[in-house]
């Protein structure tokens, strides 16, 4: 693995699908903070979705088996709790290091190009 | 600060975040029932010998002081050695998160009894209700990335010592039991809390 990872740097395979879209990306950092997880309403109003829009989504983090979704009551009103699940956090701990390795490798790319254009730019 | 910095310091503050609420798992339980079963030596000591082990506050601060002291450095030795070993980032920020809790707690609880002990000698009688106070604010304040059972603990911690003060000042002094009982339940009880296999999400 760390040889392949030497061959082939601009892979990315780190950057897990179910995380790497936005929706979903906003919706597992919600969730990041907390350990008792947020409610249906909650959650909707933090990522700016649509009911049906969330439910998707949360779908296929749940078919992945990092969101755990309940179903219980606040009193006598109904209520939706999700929460990211044991392998989820792990999951996304990866996700987010990987994240961090491609910003760094672009941080790496952006100065590099700085450093060659000052050179061509620079008075004859 | 360019953009690509931005989100990489963005990222670091959601590692941070996940790190708090995710269960820490440096913690012993064996380490933690080992200072419950070394103070129940202590009171065993100090209630069958207690012109030697228990004659007045200040022996009764300087035995359990050293004993809280060291149990502190072993569990803290413990959570470092299992960090590391596990080789895991993740794991270094929970236990940079869960450092931010306890070292504070630790040299408040060390610098108060010098203090006292040196300025005011007569008070000595309300350090270890102050120290299971303190106990109780880190169990509290750890619950985050702690299985839930751990408010127990801190409850404890937090009831003795305010009894605890109450009555040393109503009997005018430490005894071994009011000291040591304290102690031996709470150890026992966190022990009993990290020994918990219980895994996020809670239920």
């Amino acid at each position: 693995m760390p040889d392949m990872d030497r061959n082939t740097p601009f892979a990315f395979d780190g950057l897990d699908r179910v995380f790497h879209e936005r929706a979903r990306l906003g919706i597992v950092t919600s969730l990041a903070g907390q350990p008792e997880g947020l409610s249906f309403s909650s959650l909707k109003s933090l990522c700016g979705l649509t009911d049906g829009n969330l439910n998707r989504h949360l779908a296929v983090l749940e078919e992945a088996g990092h969101v755990e979704i309940e179903k219980g009551y606040d009193g006598k009103r109904p209520q939706t709790r999700c929460r990211l699940t044991g392998r989820g956090r792990a999951a996304f701990a990866a996700y987010l290091e990987a994240l961090e390795g491609v910003l760094q490798k672009a941080n790496q790319a952006a100065g590099s190009e700085t450093v060659m254009r000052s050179w061509k730019e620079r008075p004859a | 600060m360019s953009d690509v910095d931005r989100a990489i310091a963005q990222i670091a503050d959601i590692r941070a975040q996940l790190a708090v609420s995710t269960r820490f798992s440096g913690y012993a339980p064996a380490a933690v029932g080992g200072i419950g079963v070394l103070s129940v030596l202590i009171t065993l000591l100090q209630l069958g010998l207690p012109g030697r082990f228990a004659a007045n506050d200040r022996q009764f601060i300087i035995i359990w002081g050293l004993l809280l002291a060291s149990g502190f450095l072993l569990i803290g030795f413990e959570a470092v050695v299992r960090t590391l070993r596990d080789n895991d980032d993740m794991a270094r920020h929970m236990l940079l998160s869960a450092t931010r809790i306890v070292v504070p707690s630790f040299l408040v609880s060390a610098v108060v009894p010098v203090a006292i002990l040196e300025y005011s000698p007569e008070a000595a009688w309300i350090v270890p209700g102050i120290w299971q106070m303190v106990m109780a604010l880190v169990a509290f304040a750890a619950f985050p990335s702690m299985p839930r059972k751990i408010v127990w603990p801190g409850l404890w911690f937090l009831l003795c010592g305010m009894a605890g003060i109450f009555l040393a000042g109503h009997i005018g002094g430490l005894t071994p039991l009011l000291v040591g009982g304290p102690f031996i339940v709470g150890h026992f009880a966190i022990a009993w809390v990290l020994s918990d296999r219980e895994t996020f999400p809670r239920a």
